[in-house]
């Protein structure tokens, strides 16, 4: 897919685990598994807005268009 | 991702086609025995068969039963004892040719074949469903099946039932009584079967929203 999901390396920095992550955006464990590893088929704004909220970054420090042949 | 919620209707429903399935199945073996049983012993002198096809009858005519003269010539089929019953247009008979009895019951066979391929394609449907996983990917391509057997059997059936027909009611020949071979179509069975096909088109719709669906966080 040509959008990559960087969700990992920012909560590296943060070091949160996706456990608390999960807790503090109100989504399941499951979904935000699905959006780490890059299955998700889309993402909601609002996930998208507390994600940001909870991780103190921008949509861009999650989310990367890489150009695919 | 969304819980599953199960169904005990489903769930029951299924139940009751595992009994059908059950019960045609046996039928079936029942049937094909007692037709191999009978076609061996139709061998023996002294010996005769049942057998019964579907004929149309004369226009406006009520029959309860009505024995039948026979026309006998040469390279006519050996019938005896003709009889139709009622007003269904069975032509019920006696013969000694395992082929004419077994022709007979040919509709029956592909009919039963029939409903036991679509009913084990409704069976796994309806396990899908009792566990609330309706939109699962393997359930478009049972739906289609189930009206594509539909449709083939409406198509198949009559020609089968017309076949047996034409080659006995060469034999029957009755004054007052016009018999003929019927061939007729069941258009109501036939558009349902379409209408299954196109709702499991929609079903296959269905199927790929859910599963976008369930991968959107």
């Amino acid at each position: 897919m040509a959008i990559i999901v960087k969700l990992d390396l920012v909560m590296a920095k943060r070091k949160m685990s996706l456990t608390e992550l999960a807790m503090r955006v109100d989504i399941t464990l499951a979904n935000l598994s699905i959006l780490k590893t890059g299955k998700a088929r889309a993402v909601r704004f609002s996930t998208l807005e507390a994600l940001c909220r909870e991780l103190d970054c921008q949509p861009g420090d999650i989310l990367e268009y890489v150009h695919e042949e | 991702m969304q819980q599953p919620t199960p169904s005990k209707l489903a769930a029951a429903l299924r139940v009751w086609i595992d009994v059908g399935l059950v019960a045609v199945t046996l039928l079936v073996v029942a049937l094909a025995v007692w037709l191999v049983v009978t076609s061996f012993r139709l061998g023996r002198p002294g010996t005769i068969g049942d057998g019964a096809v579907w004929v149309g009858i004369g226009t406006g005519q009520f029959i309860p039963v009505q024995r039948l003269e026979l026309r006998q010539g040469a390279g006519q089929p050996p019938l005896g004892d003709p009889a139709l019953v009622k007003a269904r247009g069975e032509l019920r008979f006696h013969t000694r040719r395992v082929d004419l009895m077994l022709l007979g019951f040919l509709p029956m066979f592909v009919v039963a074949g029939a409903v036991l391929a679509g009913g084990w394609q409704l069976r796994q449907v309806l396990v899908t469903v009792a566990r609330g996983e309706a939109f699962a990917a393997a359930n478009p391509p049972r739906i289609a099946a189930i009206g594509w057997i539909i449709v083939a059997l409406t198509a198949i059936e009559p020609l089968l039932a017309y076949l047996p027909a034409a080659v006995v009611l060469r034999s029957v020949d009755v004054e007052g009584i016009d018999l003929s071979p019927t061939l007729m179509f069941d258009t109501g069975t036939l558009l349902t079967g379409l209408l299954i096909i196109v709702l499991a088109a929609v079903f296959r719709e269905g199927v790929r929203l859910h599963e976008e669906q369930s991968l959107t966080v």
